[in-house]
């Protein structure tokens, strides 16, 4: 069924909103849970849990691409349930290993302007995003909001695994420049 | 600032930049053949066996046949019917198609064929160029020799007489014969009567080069002899002759 109907469905509050939601986007929303989990169980109940959030939030939201905004609740869903998790122990998902990585744009302090200004720091980083090549673009975002492994970033980039790494690397020295260039204390 | 606020804020990017990507990681992707790589290797491979293969097996007929279509004269008379078929066994085997014939095993008392580069041609004097698959065919039907009954003179019967030499080409060697062997052997083979359309394409055994006449192509065991004028059947007297000429070579 095609997004624009599926979404109809849940803004008519018909279930097979979900039904259908699960039949074309479950296997693709558990990938981002799982990459962020590592966990099939917990993977499952987040993408549940998306099916839920999908539902209490279309109406008032009309995605105009389903998928990216389910991937997005999901995404949102699986991190808050893995800081949950990791409050008690640590794992060895994606998401860890991204963190880490993402420890280099920033010093890692917490600041409440900062804690505020979150939504700014998502404007400077899409249009720091824009800013780059396709490549060093999809890559980025491959590997920190799709959270995939640096072997499926490569692939469906058409890299080898050391040239992505680099190229990781370099974006992500830009990116620190660039967000202490706007202003962010990184 | 931490990773985990940069993540916070990762989430909020807008859909058209995550679509973008999105629909690349999710483009469905040629399946990767780990063997793929080898396969212009083993079309190469393969290609060198196939021409290994049939340079192999094609080289000797292709041999075969440039010596079974030397430059003959196109128009010439065509083969006699004097090549009868002998279809019983009584007849000497002809090889294997496939065979080289310079292989052909020599039977007791038969000499060794003379090398490629003495003997005469396979293919009979005067014989017509005709098409490959027949010229195959003749080449190996079974026909009987046999001693002829008297001696097939062409008229002069008076003995050859005078200072001679006379080459005989056996087994890869050239022999030179004088005196009364190269006299007695010139004049046997002087004198035939060659008729043009008795010639057949059993093979020689020996050729021989004599003052008058060259390259004769004899054959002592199916007894005859052949040139450029023809072929004659040999007497056995004449066969006994020769053989013990040829004998005293070695």
């Amino acid at each position: 069924m095609e997004d624009e109907k599926i979404v109809d469905l849940y803004w008519q509050r018909s279930e097979s909103a979900i039904r259908e939601t699960e039949i074309k986007y479950d296997r693709y929303l558990t990938k981002i849970a799982y990459n962020i989990l590592a966990d099939a169980e917990d993977s499952r109940e987040s993408v549940n849990d998306t099916y839920l959030a999908a539902w209490n939030s279309m109406p008032p939201h009309r995605p105009g691409v389903l998928s990216t905004y389910l991937g997005k609740l999901t995404r949102r869903i699986s991190i808050d349930c893995f800081r949950r998790r990791t409050r008690q122990k640590r794992g060895g998902s994606e998401y860890e290993v991204s963190l880490s990585e993402l420890g280099d744009c920033v010093s890692g302090g917490n600041t409440t302007e900062e804690i505020i200004n979150v939504k700014l720091l998502a404007d400077a980083i899409g249009i720091f995003l824009r800013l780059q090549s396709e490549e060093a673009r999809n890559a980025f975002i491959g590997r920190y909001y799709y959270l995939d492994s640096l072997k499926e970033v490569a692939a469906y980039c058409g890299m080898t695994e050391s040239k992505c790494k680099t190229l990781l690397f370099r974006t992500r020295v830009a990116l620190k420049e660039y967000l202490r260039e706007e202003g962010f204390e990184v | 600032m931490t990773a985990e606020k940069l993540h916070d804020a990762l989430n909020l990017l807008p859909s058209d930049l995550l679509a973008a990507t999105d629909q690349l990681r999710t483009a469905p992707r040629a399946k990767i053949i780990p063997w793929k790589r080898l396969i212009p290797a083993a079309a190469c491979f393969v290609l060198l066996m196939g021409i290994g293969f049939l340079v192999h097996h094609e080289m000797p007929d292709h041999i075969m046949m440039k010596q079974a279509a030397p430059e003959a004269p196109a128009a010439v008379a065509p083969v006699p019917e004097r090549m009868e078929i002998a279809p019983d066994a009584a007849a000497p085997q002809a090889p294997a198609m496939d065979e080289p014939m310079m292989e052909a095993p020599a039977e007791e008392g038969h000499f060794p064929e003379p090398p490629s580069d003495v003997s005469a041609p396979e293919v009979p004097y005067g014989e017509a160029a005709g098409s490959a698959t027949s010229r195959e065919e003749e080449l190996f039907v079974d026909h009987s020799h046999s001693f002829a009954e008297e001696t097939e003179n062409a008229g002069s019967t008076g003995a050859y007489c005078g200072n001679t030499v006379t080459k005989v080409y056996l087994d890869g060697e050239t022999y030179s014969l004088g005196g009364s062997d190269s006299v007695t052997l010139t004049h046997i083979l002087k004198n035939l009567s060659y008729n043009q359309e008795a010639v057949c394409r059993c093979m020689a055994e020996f050729t021989v080069d004599t003052e008058t006449l060259t390259d004769i192509q004899v054959n002592l065991t199916e007894a005859f002899a052949r040139c450029e004028r023809g072929q004659a059947a040999l007497t056995e007297e004449q066969v006994q002759t020769i053989r013990t000429i040829i004998e005293n070579l070695s």
